[in-house]
């Protein structure tokens, strides 16, 4: 049986940071903004704001994926371990942190202008946060996970 | 034009002029502080993209600006979500604007433009390995 190595302290700190940057730090900042929200707030949102937060929460997900090819162009680096599920990932984790950030923005009231930039940001946060756990628990044939 | 940074420069400086015009129109004395917020960043990021698109697409070559270079696609990443802000705050009625597809199309380019430099700056990495000698990045 395969043994686990233990992440080094480093890699917790960062995991942390991330976490800390998705669940806490992104929400207070739109909290900060509220304003009374009303009961039906969502029901009276139009269809193409969710179409927008929708592409927008995508884009989250596609400057993570961006951020980590860019790092891998240097002839040196090594390429990226199982790029399809990396993308999934990446996407899958920008999409789902986007929508948490945008109900919690609608709800709490925050400025109109504001939402799609705390949007992507959290997203942006999500799909580091869900690379970091692609990275820990899919290794590359022959490494310890 | 078949020399595809060109292209991409072009397109660069008509999307950090438009996310510069907008940004500029937006600020108001009378408008709420979020709002003037929101625009004020916007015109920042539009003139670092700028300063990219300026300094790296047309001025002689050994200007550079590195910085702006490597995180390119993060700039226009935030433009487009920039324009998407604007085209959000248009389509619930706090931005007043008759031609608000154009943010649309604005931010489409602006991704375009990100994933387009990532690709061609992955294209060029591949053919540097292949032959060193070519320069270390023409963008």
């Amino acid at each position: 049986m395969q043994k686990l190595e233990v992440p080094t302290l480093r890699y917790q700190l960062i995991l942390l940071r991330n976490l800390a940057l998705l669940l806490g730090i992104i929400p207070a900042v739109a909290w900060g903004f509220a304003e009374p929200a009303t009961d039906n707030q969502l029901a009276a949102i139009p269809t193409v704001v969710y179409i927008i937060t929708m592409v927008s929460s995508s884009l989250g997900g596609l400057a993570g994926t961006l951020h980590r090819v860019s790092k891998h162009l240097e002839p040196s680096e090594t390429v990226i371990r199982h790029p399809k599920i990396f993308v999934a990932a990446n996407m899958l984790g920008g999409f789902v942190a986007g929508w948490v950030m945008f109900f919690v923005s609608t709800h709490a009231g925050t400025p109109t202008l504001l939402v799609q930039g705390l949007v992507l940001m959290c997203s942006f946060g999500g799909a580091a946060v869900v690379e970091r756990f692609v990275d820990r628990y899919f290794p590359a044939p022959g490494e310890k996970g | 034009m078949r020399n595809p940074y060109t292209a991409l420069g072009a397109l660069k400086l008509y999307v950090c002029l438009s996310a510069g015009i907008t940004g500029w129109m937006g600020l108001s004395p009378t408008m709420p502080m979020p709002h003037l917020l929101a625009f004020s960043l916007l015109l920042c990021v539009a003139m670092v993209g700028l300063v990219d698109a300026v300094v790296n697409d047309i001025m002689p070559d050994h200007y550079e600006a590195a910085w702006t270079a490597e995180y390119r696609y993060f700039i226009f990443v935030v433009l487009a979500t920039g324009q998407l802000s604007v085209l959000h705050a248009t389509v619930v009625g706090e931005h007043e604007e008759s031609t608000a597809i154009r943010y649309a199309l604005d931010a489409a380019a602006a991704v375009l433009v990100a994933v387009l430099d990532i690709g061609l700056r992955r294209h060029h990495a591949k053919t540097r390995s292949a032959d060193p000698s070519l320069p270390a990045d023409p963008a």
